[in-house]
């Protein structure tokens, strides 16, 4: 009797382990949050990703293959705010409540991070910013993901208290790295800060806060719809009165207006990407940043 | 079983849309005015940009009906344009709504607080995504529109296919073309919400189109159309999900497919018989 009661609870054990085994299943919407999971999860998580870099988040279309992966998800970590809009239908079509905005198992990147360009009144669409909630490209900041690698880990201990001590450690390395990698870059800062640089749409103000620089003029202030001629007159008088020369946009939009723009201006159009893998060697979260970082100081220190 | 389960609800979606859409295409085609859908989406689109423009938000209940009223205004537009004596082709009238409504559009939104993007959000729907709710809405709704239809039945398919013997009868053509053209812009507003400008498109000319090359009478053309618009949009379902393609495109070209391999069947039963 005590040999079958020791037998079972050894079998009981091993089963136990066995299940334990098996790794978060979690599904991203981008490749930089896919990233940073399988940095903080390590062994733990078995991460995908939806939305290509190779696209503006916004137009992605959502295949059969996503709503799959989506349904047998553990975890479905996102930006938030309202940079996906295709989420909430993907998941309702997934059918898994848990996963539901507010659900237990919805993770929300944005959460605890200080947002910008958030419209101070209670605005319409009309009068407004382009996002109501604030501006959603917050991981052009190397020091956001700092939070954000922290939030990761709270919500894989959550749901996996065996292995929050291997979550806990997977996020400090990552956090002393990208601390030292950040004093690196910042030393960049010197040579460029202050400068005034245009942007083809407002994707990338956490990152020229980061680096000391200013985007105050926009050459698209509204993606889609094309320039008006005052527009593009006024940006390039105010080129010439504050010395800009260089403009920056990410590898997926036509390149045509920021061209003529940087040609009449004599400036230098610079890709700067908005997620891993958008262009060749930028797949690590590190070398993504390091790519912007690298791309901006060559071009504002040639000029 | 997961083809199934993932692709039940795109699949019912596709069957309604093929229902009212292969029926208005065959009218499209005996008027020879296929793009006035295009048309009537964008002057939708107009309206969703006009309802921003008032300071109301793109997916609310002001902006669908805002895009209806501007739907149906530009049916009003197509049949001011509808003269007993055609002067001008009725395609250059729906070629310049559609320019000009694409181009208000992009002057709306200049001046609104936001760019295309969650126009494009609102309008353009996702066919793979879609909410039974939805389905069931605009199954209630094409089901109006299909019995008005059905009851004029006699008007609607004269003046589309013989609008001299209509004129003759001493109707009021014009009338009845702004109805046509009105419930037309009720059915796109919905569907392109749905499925996207592409797939609507689709299902409206392509079934139809391969219906006229096989039968004459309004009764055998839709049973054939809307055959073949089940049998593409199950294709299309089959090449969506096996494929991982986009379900709006992998429908298209499923219809296109069928399509082409009837018109080969056309081909070569005319040889045949010669």
């Amino acid at each position: 009797m005590k040999k079958t009661v020791l037998l079972l609870s050894l079998l009981f054990l091993s089963l136990n382990a066995f299940a334990a085994e098996k790794p978060i299943k979690v599904v991203a919407t981008t490749t930089f949050i896919a990233d940073l999971m399988r940095k903080v999860g390590g062994e733990h998580v078995s991460v995908e990703s939806i939305a290509s870099p190779k696209f503006n988040i916004h137009f992605i279309q959502p295949t059969p293959n996503d709503v799959r992966k989506t349904s047998r998800a553990d975890l479905f970590a996102f930006m938030g705010l309202d940079l996906e809009a295709w989420a909430d239908p993907l998941l309702e079509a997934a059918g898994n409540p848990k996963l539901f905005r507010g659900g237990e198992h919805n993770l929300d990147l944005s959460s605890g991070i200080t947002l910008l360009n958030v419209p101070s009144e209670n605005i319409t669409r009309a009068q407004g910013d382009m996002h109501l909630f604030g501006n959603p490209h917050y991981t052009m900041s190397p020091e956001n993901v700092l939070i954000m690698a922290n939030t990761v880990s709270l919500k894989l201990s959550e749901m996996d208290p065996a292995h929050a001590a291997d979550y806990a450690k997977n996020k400090t390395d990552f956090e002393a790295k990208m601390r030292q990698k950040i004093e690196e870059w910042k030393s960049f800062r010197a040579a460029i800060s202050g400068n005034e640089i245009f942007s083809q749409h407002k994707d990338i103000e956490y990152f020229s806060n980061f680096m000391g620089l200013k985007t105050e003029m926009f050459i698209e202030p509204k993606p889609g719809i094309p320039p008006t001629p005052k527009h593009l007159a006024k940006l390039e008088a105010y080129a010439r009165d504050k010395n800009v020369h260089v403009i920056v946009m990410p590898s997926y939009y036509p390149r045509g207006n920021a061209n003529k723009l940087a040609k009449k201006i004599g400036a230098t159009v610079v890709v700067l990407v908005q997620n891993p893998g958008e262009i060749k060697g930028t797949e690590d979260i590190f070398d993504f940043y390091a790519h912007n970082v690298k791309a901006i100081v060559a071009a504002l220190k040639s000029n | 079983m997961e083809f199934f389960h993932l692709m039940l609800w795109p699949f019912l979606a596709c069957l309604v849309l093929a229902g009212i859409h292969c029926y208005l295409g065959l009218h499209v085609l005996e008027r020879q005015v296929v793009f006035v859908d295009l048309a009537l989406a964008q002057i939708a689109a107009l309206g969703c940009a006009a309802a921003l423009l008032a300071g109301f938000e793109h997916d609310g209940a002001h902006a669908y009906w805002l895009s209806l009223a501007f739907a149906v205004g530009g049916a009003g537009v197509f049949s001011l344009c509808r003269f007993r004596e055609q002067k001008i082709p009725q395609e250059a009238v729906i070629g310049i709504v559609y320019a000009v409504a694409a181009s208000m559009m992009v002057m709306f939104l200049s001046r609104s607080g936001e760019g295309d993007e969650h126009i494009r959000e609102a309008l353009v729907g996702n066919i793979l995504l879609v909410q039974p709710a939805e389905i069931l809405k605009v199954f209630v709704l094409y089901s109006v529109v299909g019995f008005f239809h059905f009851f004029f039945r006699e008007r609607f398919l004269l003046i589309s296919k013989d609008p001299a013997s209509a004129y003759a009868k001493g109707w009021n053509v014009r009338l009845w073309d702004f109805l046509f053209y009105a419930s037309f812009g009720v059915v796109v507003t919905s569907s392109v919400r749905i499925a996207g400008v592409l797939l609507v498109f689709s299902l409206l000319v392509i079934p139809a189109t391969a219906a006229m090359l096989f039968a004459r009478t309004i009764r055998a053309r839709l049973v054939i159309g809307w055959a073949i618009g089940g049998a593409g949009s199950l294709l299309g379902m089959a090449l969506s999900y096996f494929g991982d393609f986009p379900t709006g495109a992998s429908g298209v070209c499923a219809l296109a497919g069928i399509l082409i391999l009837l018109s080969v069947a056309a081909w070569l039963r005319s040889m045949i018989r010669n």
